[in-house]
């Protein structure tokens, strides 16, 4: 079980900064996943695909902790005050993580997910619970209006 | 957005079959501003998986707890205290089967934003369709159920039949009508 977190650790943790758009918050969520893929399931179980659903679910669990406490829902929060921080500090990586909070959220989940994991279209479906041709159009609609934030 | 645009994400992301990279060889070479797109996108993508992360984070280690093994000198009691066990549990069975099973809580929730009626049926249910609650907007639908402990099969089934397995559960099996059931051990220390 380690060993195969440990080889997919930076891919979930990619994707977790690209969603969360911070890297600290990233972590907590990651190591959340750690704990409860040790929790529940035997070696023989994991797989990628797998890992990507307990870092996805653990996701969701802390949207709903913030929610909670602020009554925001993920798409209402403010994220254009992270751009114009980017802009200042001229750090192109910084722009595009902040390109990507501007996405709804199943866009950029699965433009995310695309990215940092090495899951086909087929097996990102399964994980989203979408069909492969919801996923096509989702993940190119990310990339352009992505273009899009980044060019204003 | 031109749906057959998706051909120039499905190119980044290796996910084109023969006969659609002859397509879209063709439709670079037909057309400047599908070429222009392409590059475009490709130019974004280098920048969308650099690195932006820092430091990948050492995890904290997380304790699952082991038996510890058993010296070779008491491993002949350990046999006859698993046997004697074994007697209990098939005894603990029979009444079970006489006075009921025990119940276990489980919590069923999936991700279906586009549905508009999602059921559950297993073998909890006697194959029985039963709905879940939507969870507001959310997309979730869940519902929790006292379930026998043991081994069961289900499914969740959408507003039109379709039937689909819960993504969350990696076991699984295929049924004899052609379709997929999730395994669920119900009880089980997990």
């Amino acid at each position: 079980m380690e060993t195969i977190f440990e080889e997919n650790k930076g891919r979930l943790f990619s994707y977790l900064v690209r969603m969360t758009g911070d890297p600290d918050v990233a972590r907590d969520i990651l190591q959340e996943s750690f704990t409860r893929c040790m929790e529940r399931y035997d070696d023989r179980e994991v797989v990628p695909a797998l890992l990507f659903t307990v870092a996805r679910n653990a996701f969701i669990d802390h949207l709903r902790r913030i929610s909670r406490y602020t009554g925001l829902k993920d798409d209402e929060r403010d994220t254009r005050a992270d751009p114009e921080h980017a802009l200042v500090t001229r750090d192109r990586c910084a722009r595009v993580l902040a390109g990507l909070q501007r996405l709804n959220r199943d866009e950029r989940d699965v433009l995310s997910m695309v990215v940092s994991s090495t899951l086909s279209y087929a097996e990102i479906a399964e994980v989203m619970c979408m069909s492969v041709a919801n996923v096509k159009v989702k993940v190119h609609r990310a990339r352009l209006k992505l273009r899009d934030y980044l060019e204003e | 957005m031109d749906s057959q645009d998706t051909i120039i994400s499905m190119f980044i992301d290796d996910e084109l079959s023969i006969d659609e990279k002859k397509v879209f060889v063709e439709r670079v070479h037909a057309s400047g501003g599908f070429k222009d797109e392409t590059i475009a996108l490709l130019d974004q993508e280098k920048e969308l998986r650099a690195e932006m992360t820092g430091e990948i984070p050492e995890l904290e280690r997380v304790i699952v707890p082991v038996r510890p093994p058993v010296p070779a000198i008491l491993r002949p009691l350990v046999i006859t205290a698993a046997a004697m066990a074994v007697a209990v549990l098939v005894l603990s069975f029979v009444l079970v089967l006489q006075l009921g099973p025990a119940g276990a809580s489980h919590r069923f929730v999936v991700y279906r934003p586009d549905a508009s009626r999602v059921d559950i049926a297993g073998s909890f249910t006697g194959w029985e369709k039963v709905p879940l609650r939507q969870q507001g907007g959310s997309g979730y639908w869940e519902i929790t159920l006292d379930i026998p402990r043991g081994e069961h099969r289900f499914t969740y089934v959408l507003q039109d039949d379709t039937r689909f397995v819960d993504p969350t559960v990696p076991a699984r099996e295929h049924d004899d009508f052609g379709g997929e059931n999730s395994i669920l051990l119900a009880g089980a220390d997990r």
